[in-house]
């Protein structure tokens, strides 16, 4: 996955859920669902996304507190996962300013 | 409501199958898992229709593609579409016939093209696959 590129959102969520701490697939897919509601994060596509963030390296697997009858596997974002969720945030955050001005621009030259 | 929930388990878990053999091998008991919490949180039968409706759009995105990327499926696809696509000015003809002349023969037009086209894809299949047993070619398409 290059950095430089935008993030699929899908990608972007689950990283965003792990830069909160460590999380099982159960409870990404909790965070994810109060981070965007309207974003359907089925099973098939978080562990894709799991499988395709540990290849690249953005997440790790992690032991986590043995608990219940089965230990879920944790994930934790990485080093390199942070940086790449950093610099989509930042190219985010530039659009929303970018839009936003282009908005009152637009708004002032109808005025 | 019970039984739907079984019976959608095990559907799933046949299901399951259709996903890339490494994502099976690596989260197929996980995402079992996590449809099996789906099934258990969803609201009535609307819900468990909620839960498939995703389902099946993953299926969509997901694992056809992933088959699509198999050259023993791509290719025999690839060969009846384009026999089908080939024969299409055909069918368009029978259907003009049929319209003018009331003589049922669109159908047998059709018929025609399926027969075809199966046997373009089932040709091209056995093709890949005995080359691939003879090591003759090296299946990835990316």
């Amino acid at each position: 996955m290059e950095k430089s590129t935008p993030l699929q959102p899908a990608a972007f969520l689950v990283l965003l859920a792990l830069s909160a701490g460590d999380r099982h697939g159960y409870g990404i897919r909790q965070d994810v669902r109060k981070l965007d509601p309207d974003f359907e994060l089925g099973p098939a596509t978080l562990y894709t996304t799991i499988q395709r963030l540990l290849d690249a390296g953005w997440i790790d697997e992690v032991s986590g507190p043995e608990s219940g009858e089965r230990r879920r596997r944790y994930y934790r974002i990485s080093r390199a996962g942070d940086a790449a969720l950093q610099a989509e945030l930042r190219r985010m955050e530039a659009m929303v300013r970018k839009s936003k001005s282009m908005r009152l621009r637009r708004a002032q030259a109808t005025s | 409501m019970n039984q739907l929930l079984r019976l959608s388990l095990a559907l799933y878990r046949r299901l399951l199958i259709s996903y890339p053999a490494d994502l099976r091998r690596d989260f197929g008991s996980d995402m079992l898992e996590a449809f099996a919490d789906d099934l258990w949180t969803a609201r009535g039968i609307g819900g468990v229709l909620r839960v498939w409706r995703t389902t099946l759009r993953e299926v969509i995105a997901i694992a056809i593609p992933a088959w699509l990327e198999i050259p023993t499926v791509a290719v025999p696809l690839l060969s009846a579409a384009i026999v089908a696509a080939s024969q299409s000015p055909l069918v368009v003809m029978a259907a003009h016939r049929q319209i003018l002349t009331g003589n049922p023969i669109l159908a047998d037009a059709m018929i025609a093209v399926g027969i075809e086209s199966a046997i373009a894809a089932m040709t091209s299949f056995v093709a890949i696959y005995r080359w691939k047993r003879a090591g003759l070619i090296t299946l990835r398409i990316s």
